[in-house]
C-alpha cells in the first residue's frame, strides 16, 4: 500500500499535498526531540539485534535515511554495541523472497530457495533477533528460519520499543 | 559568414591581435600549453585555482607504461613553468569572466588570498611546523593530515607556504593563535591579504581544468565509505607514493597493516549507465590499475603480493601498454573476467569478501586484505561552472565539445581545450593536445609573436682569464635550516682562509631579493670573479645564484654551490659538530673546483626558419598547414604521386563525420597554399646538420636548407598471406574484406551492401599475437561503427562480432552500447580458440566457440570482414638512420620520452606524427600533428636557439682517431675529421654528457670545467684534513 502509492504518484506525476513518512522515521525523530525516551538497560543479556531491510521501504521507497534511522532506533532501544550489521545492507540488500506475492502463490519450495541466500546472510550475523518492518519481510524470514532451522527470533520493531519506553512515573 | 570572419582575421585586425595567451588549469596540460607557447614568442597567463601547479599527475606515484616516478618527470617542467620569464602564474586563481573576440579578448581573473608574501616565503617549514590546526589533507586524497598553512606537496610550484582560510584559527578569530606570523624568520605572513582581480587582455584562450577522480561513495555494492578497506585508485596512489601518507610503505586504512592479497575493481563509475550514469569508458583505468598491481608487488616486502583484477574488457589500447598487460599477467598478476556484484566484510580483520561470477558462470567468493575501486574521471562541478563562464558547450557527459577535425577547439572561436576536459585520456595524450592547443591558440596570433614578452638584458661580461682567482663564498644560515644545526660563522671564518677566497660572509636568506641585489653589488664592488654559494640544491637555485653572476658582469659558469642543508644540516641535525666539518670539506671542494673553472660560452645556433615535412597523409598535411599558416615556409614531401595517404580510404570517424569532404578541402588548402611546397614521387635520400640547420638531399636530387622536420610517414595495413594462421580466406573468397575495404564500398555506396543478410566481424586479425603484440587500437571502433553503418544500410542484416575484448575507449563506447542495443551480436574467442573459417562451395562458414554459452556456434555470413592489424611501414628504418631517430622492436617510431615528449625525437629538431608513431584515429593523428607542428613552432619562431655550454673537447694531439666516441655519442654530435684522421665535436649538437669522455681510450676527450685537473682538484682537497 505504502510503496504502490508513492510509486504511482512518483511515476504518474500525480500532484498531491501530503507527506510520506515511515513509522520508522517518526520514532526515530521522536527519539531524537525527546519526545519518547527509550532506556536499552532491560537489555541485559545482551541480545543482538540485526535487521532486514525491506526493498519496498528502502531501496525502492525512501532510500538509506530511512536504514539509517532504522538502525538508530534499534542501537537507542536494544544498545549500541548490540547492532550488528548484515552485509549486504541498506539499498543494496537482498530481497528476502516473500513479496510479490510469493508467500500467496504456492510454490513454496522455490520462495524457501530463494530465501536461503537471505537465511545465510543473517544466521552470518549470529544474531538473536532480526527485525524486519514489513510483514512480508516478516513472515517469509520467520518461515525460513524455522526451515533452515535458524536461532533467532524474528520480530517488528515495536515489541522492542515497548520494552525499552521509559514512561513517566 | 565564417570565411569573411576569416579575411577580417587576416588584414585589418591583424596589427590590434595581442600577443598573449590565457591557460586556465595548472595540471601537466596546461603547464605543457604555457610553456610551449612561452617558448614560441606568446606572454602567458596561466590561472591555477589550488596554491600550487602540477594538478592529478603531481598525485601519482608512479606512471605507465615506463614506471617513471610521477613527481620526478614532472617536476623540471613545473620548475621551467614557476622561472619562465613569460608565463605570469597566477595560483590561488580563477576565471570570472571572458568578453571578446579572438585576437582580443578581455578576460577578469579573481585571485584569492595566499596570506603568505611570495616574494619573502623562503619554503623553510617553520610555520607549518608550529601551526596547532591540522586539517584533513586533500593532496593525499583526505588519508592524511597537514596544517591550516600548508605546502601542497613537497615538490609545490611556487615553492611557497598558502594559508587555509577556512581553518586557519586567525583568520576565523583575529588574535586567537598568529602562531606561524611569530616564527616566520621572513616576516612573510600577512594576514590582511585581500582577493584581487586581475583585468588581462589576451588573444586566445586554453581550458586545461582537468578531471576529477569520480566518488564511488553512492555505489554501495563497492562499499565504499563503509568499509575501512575500499580505498579508491587515487587513494592506493597516495599510499603508494613516498611522499603520502604512509611514505610510500603501503599500509591499509583500517589497521595500517601491509596488505598481502589485493583485488582492483575496474569500471567503478565508468561504462556504468545504470547507478553512475556515466556510459563512457575512462580510458586510463585498466592500465593504471596494472600499473598498480606492478608497483605494489614491488613495494611488497614479502614480494609475493597477491594481486587480482577483475575487468570487463582489458583496455590496454596505447603505446606498449599491452605488453605492459602480458607481462603482468606472466609475472603473476591475476585478471578475472568479471563484474563483481558486490563487497562484504568477511568475518574478522576487516578483510573484504568479492563475490563474482567466474568466466565458467559459477558464483565464487574470494578474501582480499584491501580492495582497490578503479574509478572513472568525471569533469569536475567546477570545471562544468568554467565552461559556462567561458562560454563553451559541453557534451551529454559533461565533457567540453570538440570537432574530430579540430580535436582541440571548443565551441567557442579562440578558446581551445586540452586534457581530460574534453574526454578521459592518458598523460601522453593530454601533453600532445596540449601542444596542439598552443599551437592553435599561437597561430591566430602569429602577428603579434614576441609583442608581449619580455627579454632579458645582461650587461657586458668582465674578461677575467689574466686574473688571479677573486673567490666570494656567500653562506646561507636559510633561516634556522642550516644555522641550527651548522655553526655558519664558524664555516664562513673558515671559508676565509681558503687559497684564493678574498670575502666571505654569512646571510640569512642567500635567496632572498634584498641579498641577492646585495651579492651582485658585492661582486662588483670587490671585484670577484669567482663565486660559491653555500645553501641548499642546486637543482632550484643554481639558475638564479647563476643569473646574479651575469647580472654582475661574471659569466654564469663561474660559479659552484656547496648543498649545505639537504645533504649535511637535514641528514645530520643530531651532530652538529660533524655536520659543521661537513660544510666546510664541501665548501673547500667548491672553492678547488671553482678556482679552475673557464668562463664558456654561451654556444647558439642559428635558425634557417623552414621546415620539411615527410609525408602528405592527413598528419603531414595537417602539420604542414599549421607552420604555413604561421608565415614558416614548410616542403612538404610524398614518396607517392598523390597525397592523401590512407584517409582516402576512409568513409566516416567514429563520431560520423565524413573523411572525404574533409580530405578533400585538407588537399585543397595543400595545393594552394603559398607557403607550402609540396613535391610528390620523391624521398628523403641524405640528412646532414642538426636542430636550426639541416640540409636534407631528396632523391630527385634537391637539396634543402631547413630548421626542422616533422616525420609523418604513416603505417601500412597487415594483408594476411594465404598460409599465415590468420588468413581467414582473405584473398580467397571475394566476399572476405578488410574494413578499409568495406569503406572503400561505403565510399561508393555499393547498394549490394544491403542486400546482405548476414556479416561477420572477426577482431584482432595480426594484432595482439605473438608477432604482432600490440594493440591496433582503431579497429574495434571502426570495426563496430562499420556493423552501425550496414544496420542502416539493411536494419534486419544479422551481424555478428568475434573479438577478444572490446576496446572502444573514451566516448567511443557509446557506439558499442548503441551496437548492442541494436541487436549486433557479440561473441568472444581467444587465441586458444580462434574462429574457423571454411568455404563450401563458395558459402563462407564461420565456426566459433561462444564462452556464455559453452557451444560451437557456427555462422553462413554473406560477407565476412577483417579487422586487420595497423602495421609499422618497413623501409622507415633508412629515414630514421638519417636523422638518428629510434625505432622500437615493434617497428613503430620512438619518442624521446612516452608521457611527457610524445612528438619529440631525443635528436633535437626532429618531431613526429601520425601512425609512424603508433596507431590512431583521425582525431588523435590530426592533434597529434598540430602538436609537432606546435613543437616546431618553438625551434623556428627563434633567430636563434641556444646550445649547451658545458661540452666536450678534443685534444688532438692525443686522439689516435679510433672514434670509439663516435660510436657512444648518442647525439651524433662527434665525427672523425677526414683531413686531419682526429675526432671533431660538433658544439651545437653536443649536450655534455660526458659518454665520449668515458669512452676515450686515450684520454683525449674532455668536458669543459669538468677536465681531470678540477675533478683531481676536487678529490685531493677532500682528503686535506684526513
Amino acid at each position: 500500500m505504502y510503496y504502490a502509492t508513492l510509486e504511482g504518484l512518483r511515476r504518474f506525476n500525480i500532484p498531491h499535498k501530503f507527506e510520506f513518512v515511515s513509522i520508522i522515521t517518526l520514532y526515530a525523530k521522536w527519539i531524537r526531540e525527546g519526545r519518547i525516551k527509550v532506556d536499552s538497560s532491560w537489555n541485559t543479556e545482551g541480545l543482538k539485534f540485526t535487521v532486514q531491510d525491506p526493498c519496498k521501504l528502502v531501496r525502492q521507497g525512501i532510500g538509506d535515511e530511512v536504514a539509517d534511522d532504522l538502525r538508530f532506533v534499534i542501537k537507542q532501544v536494544a544498545g549500541e554495541e548490540n547492532f550488528i550489521e548484515v552485509w549486504p545492507n541498506k539499498s543494496n540488500n537482498y530481497c528476502c523472497g516473500g513479496g510479490g506475492g510469493a508467500l500467496q502463490a504456492g510454490f513454496s519450495e522455490n520462495r524457501r530457495k530463494y530465501g536461503k541466500i537471505k537465511f545465510d546472510q543473517l544466521a552470518a550475523t549470529g544474531a538473536d533477533v532480526v527485525i524486519t518492518p514489513c510483514h512480508n519481510c516478516h513472515t517469509q524470514v520467520l518461515d525460513i528460519c524455522s526451515h533452515f532451522g535458524g536461532k533467532w527470533k524474528t520480530t517488528h520493531l515495536w515489541n522492542w520499543l515497548e520494552k525499552a519506553l521509559v514512561r513517566d512515573k | 559568414m565564417s570565411n569573411k570572419k576569416n579575411q577580417q582575421g587576416n588584414t585589418g585586425a591583424l596589427s590590434e591581435v595581442s600577443g598573449s595567451v590565457l591557460v586556465v588549469g595548472g595540471g601537466i596540460a596546461g603547464v605543457q600549453a604555457a610553456l610551449d607557447l612561452a617558448d614560441s614568442g606568446f606572454y602567458v597567463h596561466l590561472v591555477e585555482k589550488s596554491a600550487a601547479i602540477g594538478g592529478g599527475m603531481s598525485q601519482l606515484d608512479k606512471t605507465f607504461p615506463t614506471n617513471d616516478c610521477s613527481a620526478c618527470i614532472l617536476s623540471p617542467k613545473l620548475v621551467e613553468c614557476g622561472r619562465h620569464l613569460n608565463i605570469n602564474l597566477l595560483t590561488l586563481s580563477e576565471l570570472v569572466s571572458l568578453e571578446g573576440e579572438p585576437g582580443s579578448f578581455k578576460a577578469v581573473v579573481k585571485q584569492n588570498p595566499r596570506y603568505v608574501d611570495p616574494e619573502k616565503c623562503i619554503a623553510c617549514g617553520t610555520c607549518a611546523e608550529k601551526c596547532p590546526k591540522k586539517v584533513v589533507n586533500e593532496f593525499d586524497m583526505g588519508l592524511g593530515k597537514r596544517k591550516a598553512i600548508y605546502l601542497k606537496y613537497p615538490q609545490a610550484v611556487p615553492l611557497k607556504y598558502a594559508i587555509d582560510a577556512q581553518h586557519c584559527i586567525w583568520l576565523n578569530k583575529p588574535g586567537r593563535c598568529g602562531m606561524c606570523e611569530k616564527v616566520c624568520p621572513s616576516k612573510a605572513i600577512n594576514f590582511d591579504d585581500k582577493p584581487t582581480e586581475h583585468m588581462l587582455e589576451i588573444g586566445s584562450v586554453i581550458m586545461a581544468p582537468g578531471f576529477k577522480p569520480f566518488d564511488p561513495s553512492r555505489l554501495d555494492y563497492t562499499g565504499y565509505g563503509r568499509l575501512p578497506n575500499v580505498v579508491t585508485s587515487m587513494e592506493f596512489e597516495r599510499l603508494l607514493s613516498p611522499s603520502g601518507p604512509c611514505m610510500g610503505h603501503m599500509e591499509r586504512p583500517s589497521d595500517g597493516k601491509e596488505p598481502k592479497k589485493i583485488a582492483w575493481l575496474q569500471c567503478v563509475g565508468s561504462r556504468d549507465i545504470n547507478r553512475a550514469c556515466h556510459g563512457y569508458c575512462s580510458s586510463v583505468c585498466c592500465m593504471y590499475a596494472i600499473k598498480q598491481a606492478v608497483i605494489a608487488r614491488e613495494h611488497s616486502e614479502s614480494g609475493d603480493l597477491d594481486a587480482s583484477i577483475f575487468f570487463m574488457d582489458m583496455r590496454t589500447h596505447g603505446k606498449e601498454f599491452e605488453e605492459y598487460y602480458n607481462r603482468a599477467a606472466s609475472e603473476g598478476v591475476k585478471f578475472h573476467r568479471a563484474r563483481i556484484h558486490s563487497v562484504l566484510p568477511s568475518g574478522e580483520n576487516d578483510n573484504l569478501r568479492v563475490r563474482y561470477a567466474g568466466e565458467d558462470g559459477e558464483i565464487r567468493y574470494e578474501d582480499f586484505d584491501l580492495v582497490v575501486l578503479s574509478v572513472g574521471l568525471e569533469m569536475p562541478q567546477q570545471a562544468i561552472e568554467l565552461a559556462a563562464k567561458a562560454g563553451v558547450s559541453l557534451d551529454a557527459d559533461k565533457f567540453i565539445v570538440t570537432d574530430p577535425f579540430k580535436p582541440v577547439s571548443t565551441s567557442r572561436n579562440g578558446v581551445f581545450v586540452c586534457g581530460a576536459a574534453a574526454e578521459p585520456k592518458d598523460i601522453p595524450q593530454s601533453v600532445m593536445e596540449a601542444s596542439a592547443a598552443a599551437l592553435e591558440a599561437g597561430r591566430i596570433l602569429a602577428p603579434a609573436r614576441w609583442k608581449d614578452t619580455k627579454k632579458k638584458e645582461y650587461p657586458p661580461e668582465k674578461n677575467v682569464y689574466s686574473e688571479p682567482p677573486r673567490i666570494g663564498v656567500f653562506v646561507c644560515s636559510c633561516g634556522i635550516n642550516i644555522a641550527s644545526v651548522v655553526d655558519v660563522e664558524a664555516v664562513t671564518e673558515y671559508a676565509k682562509t681558503l687559497p684564493g677566497v678574498v670575502l666571505a660572509q654569512n646571510n640569512l636568506f642567500t635567496c632572498s631579493q634584498d641579498t641577492i641585489d646585495q651579492m651582485e653589488e658585492t661582486i662588483r664592488k670587490e671585484g670577484l670573479n669567482r663565486v660559491v654559494v653555500a645553501s641548499c640544491t642546486p637543482r632550484t637555485h643554481e639558475p638564479l645564484f647563476q643569473e646574479t653572476l651575469r647580472n654582475a658582469g661574471i659569466n654564469k659558469y663561474l660559479f659552484e654551490m656547496a648543498n649545505i642543508r639537504d645533504q649535511d644540516s637535514w641528514v645530520h641535525q643530531n651532530e652538529p659538530e660533524a655536520a659543521t666539518e661537513k660544510a666546510k670539506d664541501l665548501i673547500r671542494v667548491a672553492v678547488a673546483k671553482v678556482r679552475g673553472d673557464a668562463p664558456l660560452p654561451y654556444n647558439s645556433v642559428k635558425v634557417t626558419k623552414s621546415a620539411l615535412v615527410i609525408g602528405a597523409g592527413v598528419a603531414g598535411m595537417t602539420a604542414a598547414v599549421s607552420l604555413a599558416d604561421q608565415g614558416f615556409p614548410v616542403t612538404l614531401v610524398e614518396r607517392k604521386d598523390d597525397i592523401g595517404g590512407h584517409a582516402r580510404k576512409f568513409y566516416r570517424t567514429w563520431q560520423g563525420n565524413p573523411v572525404q569532404d574533409y580530405l578533400a578541402s585538407l588537399v585543397d588548402t595543400v595545393k594552394s597554399h603559398e607557403n607550402i611546397d609540396l613535391k610528390c614521387g620523391v624521398s628523403v635520400k641524405g640528412v646532414s646538420g642538426s636542430v636550426g640547420n639541416f640540409t636534407t638531399v631528396l632523391t630527385d636530387g634537391t637539396e634543402l636548407k631547413h630548421g626542422v622536420s616533422i616525420i609523418a610517414v604513416g603505417a601500412g595495413s597487415f594483408k594476411p598471406d594465404s598460409d599465415s594462421r590468420w588468413n581467414y580466406l582473405y584473398g580467397k573468397n571475394p566476399n572476405v574484406h578488410t574494413l578499409l575495404e568495406l569503406d572503400q564500398k561505403f565510399i561508393a555506396e555499393d547498394s549490394s551492401l544491403s542486400g546482405i543478410n548476414q556479416t561477420v566481424f572477426i577482431h584482432c586479425v595480426g594484432s595482439r599475437v605473438p608477432e604482432r603484440p600490440y594493440c591496433s587500437r582503431v579497429c574495434c571502433t571502426h570495426a563496430i561503427d562499420q556493423a552501425l553503418k550496414l544496420k542502416e544500410l539493411n536494419p534486419d542484416m544479422d551481424i555478428f562480432m568475434l573479438y577478444r575484448d572490446i576496446r572502444t575507449y573514451g566516448q567511443r563506447e557509446r557506439l558499442y552500447q548503441e551496437a548492442r542495443a541494436k541487436g549486433i551480436i557479440f561473441i568472444r574467442y581467444d587465441l586458444e580458440n580462434l574462429p574457423a573459417v571454411t568455404e563450401e562451395g563458395g558459402n563462407i562458414k564461420v565456426t566459433v566457440k561462444d564462452p556464455i554459452i559453452d557451444a560451437e556456434v557456427e555462422l553462413n555470413p554473406d560477407m565476412l570482414v577483417l579487422a586487420t592489424a595497423v602495421r609499422p611501414k618497413v623501409d622507415v628504418h633508412d629515414l630514421a638512420k638519417f636523422f638518428k631517430c629510434s625505432i622500437r622492436a615493434d617497428g613503430f617510431l620512438m619518442e624521446a620520452h612516452m608521457k611527457l615528449r610524445p612528438v619529440d625525437f631525443a635528436t633535437d629538431g626532429i618531431f613526429l606524427a601520425g601512425l609512424c608513431h603508433y596507431p590512431k584515429p583521425m582525431d588523435e593523428t590530426i592533434a597529434q600533428a598540430q602538436a609537432a607542428a606546435s613543437r616546431a613552432s618553438i625551434v623556428l619562431s627563434q633567430d636563434e636557439i641556444p646550445a649547451e655550454s658545458i661540452t666536450a673537447q678534443v685534444d688532438p694531439r692525443k686522439c689516435t682517431g679510433c672514434a670509439v666516441c663516435t660510436e657512444v655519442c648518442a647525439y651524433n654530435a662527434v665525427s672523425i675529421d677526414e683531413a686531419t684522421e682526429k675526432a671533431v665535436v660538433n658544439e651545437a649538437m653536443c649536450k655534455g654528457c660526458g659518454a665520449c669522455v668515458a669512452g676515450c681510450r686515450s684520454d683525449a676527450i674532455t668536458l669543459k670545467n669538468m677536465g681531470n685537473e678540477q675533478i683531481m682538484a676536487e678529490l685531493e682537497t677532500i682528503m686535506d684534513n684526513w
